[in-house]
């Protein structure tokens, strides 16, 4: 057989191969140890000196013309072999998607990071304390001796031994300033208080406080407001306005309120469902804290002043969560944390 | 407390809008909740600061205006009277009254309908109906100047008053009441010769008051301590408006202004001749001074005022001031003796006049942030890992009511008997503190299953209170349905307890924390689970935690039908044990060679005990053994194990073989023909 005869042969073959193994028979039959140009080229020795190098050559050739062939017509069946296989593969991905539904942190764990991540950055750290508590610390010790007026404001849950149940969380900065930690101190107390009131859509028996104090020489009612406004601004946004007012808490002097500007109407409606015409949502409780708790714990209040405020994390996480009441946030009904959870998607 | 605007402004000047006006009036710390159109004009709803008795009438409310505005204050008219101080009239037997007046009144004989509906209209706007011209005028006064005041009618007095405290076993009939009841020992009351005629500084007695008849009126005018007020006023269940007035602090000064308010209104209005004014109560003014540091008041309010301007705002709230360059020197007036103590009070009243929305804001200098705790951190990626596997956070009651006790079958000498008591609760369900969260979850489970949602997974940070009045911080978790989907191609497999020991597994993992899983003897929930199906939680030797399938009777207890929960609940600070360190190993540079081998176990031999038979002849490069199926049914059970061998060494056929066989030995010989190899 000659070499053109191989050729003639091979493009015979190869133009009737449609699959990789046919290819593989292919380049065993031609390349191969048994092919023509295998036996060709050994061959050569034994050959006239003056034939060998154009035998050589047409025998070199053919090889590299099988190789360079079979690499393309390897190509070729590969990529139509991968084309058959997408054309057969066709899914339905209009069919819901098939992994685990995340579930979700409380809408008050997450108001509770946010603010945290807040006070973090001004070096607050968090203090746990008890939820059974002595009087002493709910009021006595925060300027609210027995028969004060503000006791009615925060019904209690008394318990036996002359405990209760917190009423806020306050009791823990007193804890904090009874153990004399080095200046500045800087806690932020969180966690369940207790009311004992009649249970309605907006007033619950158990809910949630946020509270910081930050106790330094020289802080004064600027630092407050500025305090408070960093926090505000970092929990509700940039864009919101907000301003202070005088209010009554026992245990700061000066005491203050901080509002934000109604988000429904602007301050702009008399009749708005959304702030009663005030125009202002408080937010925030807030003062300086009290020369009377300072004594207390052996403060010199002339010396050492702090700022107390306190965030009512139920609020706020049922108005991030776009509820008017703070009781869906405490139901066990998962269709309500779903839906806040998936806020509409 | 609900003021007319329109009336206020007789006190000082306003801004005309009522708009405007409310906004002022919130500055200083009235806040107005509700504003509403009334025919005599608007009304605004205000809450008032709860220590500022002061605030409680609309001189108050219009001296907080005028404190910011600068403007003059002005007065409602009051008649002089000329007070006796000698007469045996009146006579104060305690220290807790510390001003006692009475004065005489007489009724014309055409004295209906006196007070026009515009003198009135303060009254009308805050819901109070018209009784007769003496109650009116009464309530006016406390209205406009904040005193109280009460009509006797003189011809049921017995002899002479008294102001003292009440005697073992004496009775009273208060206002509005059926009849007479037994008054408390030692409580604050006014007396004639024979009996109680009213709680001092609360209400009146029926016996004693005023009527259409009435022609002699003596008039009560006087300032009482506000703690015996207040414990009357719980104690008799009196929330009077009065009460409310003296409990935060009254004004001994202006018990004889705010008679001679009343005269007045009577006199000019009704035709009322005044009488005799007796005066009983040796209160003097303690003239309490404050210094006030001018530099650091600056500083500390944010507002660049003089020493002269911080005493001319100090002087509209009624202080007296002696200013000095560097102090002021500040008399506090006796209205505020309650609430003014130190120099913080006066920066308040200074924040007041300036507007704390007009001073400097600034931050503090911060020197360097903080970062999350030990047990910030586990607890985040603690809850990371179960909201990764579709569990959602709730908060639970921290109450549960005796019927949830009957619930969980816990009886009386069980250790679950023994609450925390709730005192006071107002309502069933808070009767108790819990002692554990089980109740709660299947309560929250029966919620969700009967919504038509079975498929249940939630967890809770909790804490529960021990019956020594101590507090322990637990981790919960429960699941119902499958544990996965459903989704339309993949139904999962039930949520069940191997489901959540893998979730506790890879909690173990995470937290790298040695946790164990083990006997559940002593664990106080022990008898909540299945007996078949649950295991304790153990580190360092300690049962810190249990789970399993809730007891089946126990679901059904709360209702709950056709559903197996499982449960688990270990204890917070478990989690907080510190990680253990990770060491790193290289990945060998062989391939592991794997062998297969079943066994058919009958009930009570667990997967754990072949796996440790088969630990017990594993040669040195044995590198696991794992469970890759099982096969149950109802009286008989197979389980594959895959054995990984891996060496550094070449390993050939015949090696990993005979140790395989070994292996297999080993098991024969420690359960001989209970337990057999499947092909």
């Amino acid at each position: 057989m000659s070499t053109q005869d191989t050729l003639n042969a091979f493009h015979s073959e190869l133009a009737a191969a449609t699959t990789p193994e046919q290819l593989q028979e292919l380049r065993t039959k031609y390349l191969g140890k048994k092919s023509y140009v295998k036996t060709a080229l050994k061959s050569l020795g034994s050959m006239p000196a003056e034939e060998r190098p154009v035998f050589a050559k047409e025998v070199n050739d053919a090889q590299q013309l099988i190789e360079r062939e079979l690499e393309q017509a390897t190509e070729r069946v590969a990529s139509g072999a991968i084309a058959k296989q997408i054309e057969s593969e066709w899914q339905d991905l209009t069919l819901p998607g098939i992994a685990q539904e995340r579930g979700s942190i409380h809408p008050l764990t997450r108001v509770h990071e946010s603010a945290m991540n807040v006070m973090r950055r001004l070096g607050f750290r968090l203090e746990e304390g008890p939820e059974i508590e002595l009087p002493y610390y709910n009021f006595d010790a925060l300027n609210i001796p027995e028969n004060h007026p503000a006791r009615d404001m925060q019904d209690t849950f008394w318990l036996p031994n002359n405990h209760l149940l917190r009423s806020h969380t306050t009791t823990v900065q007193a804890r904090v300033l009874e153990k004399h930690p080095p200046l500045p101190i800087k806690v932020v107390a969180a966690g369940r208080v207790y009311r004992n009131e009649a249970v309605d859509a907006t007033h619950l028996a158990l809910f949630h406080q946020f509270e910081g104090i930050w106790v330094e020489e020289g802080l004064t009612f600027g630092h407050l407001k500025g305090t408070l406004l960093e926090i505000a601004k970092s929990i509700y946004g940039e864009h919101h306005a907000f301003r202070f007012k005088p209010k009554y808490y026992p245990y700061t002097e000066p005491s203050a309120g901080m509002d934000m500007q109604c988000t429904v109407c602007l301050g702009k409606d008399d009749d708005c469902p959304g702030c009663r015409g005030a125009g202002w949502i408080t937010i925030l409780g807030s003062g300086m804290i009290h020369p009377k708790v300072f004594i207390e714990f052996g403060y010199d209040h002339t010396r050492v002043s702090g700022i107390a405020f306190g965030i009512g994390t139920s609020r706020i996480a049922s108005q991030a969560a776009g509820i008017s009441a703070l009781k869906p946030l405490y139901e066990q009904d998962l269709r309500v944390h779903r839906a806040i959870h998936r806020g509409g998607l | 407390m609900k003021f007319l605007l329109e009336h206020l402004r007789t006190f000082t000047d306003l801004p005309e809008r009522p708009h405007d006006a409310r906004e002022l009036l919130d500055d200083v710390g009235i806040e107005v909740k509700t504003a509403e159109a009334t025919q005599f004009g608007t009304v605004f709803n205000c809450e008032l600061l709860a220590n500022r008795g002061d605030h409680y009438c609309y001189e108050g409310v219009a001296r907080e205006a005028a404190g910011r505005t600068g403007h003059p204050m002005r007065y409602p008219p009051v008649k002089a009277l000329q007070a006796d101080r000698t007469s045996d009239r009146v006579r104060i037997e305690t220290p807790l009254c510390l001003v006692y007046t009475l004065t005489e009144l007489f009724a014309p004989e055409d004295r209906q309908d006196c007070l026009s509906s515009t003198v009135l209209a303060p009254l009308t706007a805050a819901d109070i109906h018209s009784i007769n011209a003496p109650v009116d005028a009464s309530n006016l006064t406390n209205f406009d100047i904040g005193q109280p005041t009460h009509a006797f009618d003189a011809d049921k007095v017995d002899g002479a008053i008294t102001v003292r405290l009440s005697r073992k076993g004496e009775k009273a009939w208060l206002l509005f009441t059926p009849g007479p009841i037994e008054i408390p020992e030692g409580m604050l009351v006014i007396a004639d010769e024979s009996k109680i005629l009213g709680i001092a500084g609360v209400i009146g007695c029926a016996d004693s008051g005023i009527t259409d008849s009435t022609t002699r009126i003596l008039l009560e005018a006087a300032c009482f301590d506000p703690v015996a007020v207040r414990i009357a006023s719980r104690a008799l269940n009196q929330a009077t408006d009065a009460a409310a007035r003296f409990m935060r602090g009254g004004d001994p000064t202006l018990p004889l202004v705010g008679a001679g308010r009343v005269a007045k209104l009577l006199e000019d209005h009704c035709g009322y001749r005044v009488g005799n004014a007796y005066v009983a109560g040796d209160w003097k003014d303690p003239q309490r001074t404050i210094e006030v540091d001018v530099e650091r008041t600056k500083l500390f309010i944010g507002a660049s005022l003089s020493h002269l301007e911080m005493a001319d705002r100090l002087t509209r709230y009624g202080f007296t001031v002696e200013p000095e360059v560097n102090t002021l020197t500040v008399t506090v007036p006796p209205r505020r003796l309650w609430d003014v103590h130190f120099e913080a009070d006066l920066q308040e009243e200074l924040l007041k006049s300036v507007g704390y929305n007009n001073t400097v804001i600034e931050l503090p200098p911060v020197e360097m942030g903080a970062l999350p705790s030990h047990r910030e951190n586990v607890m985040k990626q603690t809850s990371e890992l179960l909201v990764a596997e579709g569990f959602y956070e709730i908060f639970t009651d921290s109450f549960y009511s005796p019927k949830m006790r009957e619930r969980l079958g816990v009886g009386e000498g069980d250790p679950l008997w023994a609450h925390v008591d709730v005192l006071n609760s107002q309502e069933g369900d808070y009767a108790m503190m819990r002692n554990n969260t089980v109740a709660q979850a299947l309560d929250a489970l029966a919620t969700n299953v009967n919504n038509k949602l079975a498929n249940v997974k939630m967890y809770e940070w909790a804490r529960i209170y021990m019956p020594d009045l101590s507090e322990r911080e637990i981790l919960w978790a429960l699941a119902n349905g499958r544990d996965r989907g459903p989704f339309w191609g993949d139904k999962g497999r039930p949520a069940d307890s191997i489901y959540l020991k893998g979730i506790l597994e890879q909690l173990r993992l995470e937290l790298r924390i040695d946790l164990g899983f083990g006997s559940t003897d002593g664990h106080r929930l022990e008898r909540f689970f299945h007996p078949g199906r649950r295991l304790g939680i153990h580190l360092d030797g300690k049962l810190v935690g249990i789970f399993g399938e809730l007891h089946p009777t126990l679901v059904q207890n709360f209702g709950i039908k056709r559903q197996r929960p499982v449960y688990f609940e270990i204890e917070t600070e478990a989690l907080l044990a510190p990680a253990i360190p990770r060491v790193y190993s290289e990945p060998p540079s062989r391939q592991p060679i794997v062998r297969n081998v079943a066994y058919a176990t009958p009930r009570g031999i667990t997967s754990e005990d072949v796996r440790n038979a088969l630990l017990e002849a594993a040669p040195p490069f044995l590198r696991e053994i794992r469970v890759t199926d099982l096969f149950e049914l109802p009286d008989a059970r197979a389980i594959t194990f895959e054995i990984e061998y891996l060496s550094e060494e070449a390993l050939t056929g015949e090696t990993i073989n005979a140790a395989t066989e070994a292996m297999i030995a080993s098991v024969t010989k420690k359960f001989g023909e209970k337990v057999t190899q499947r092909v």
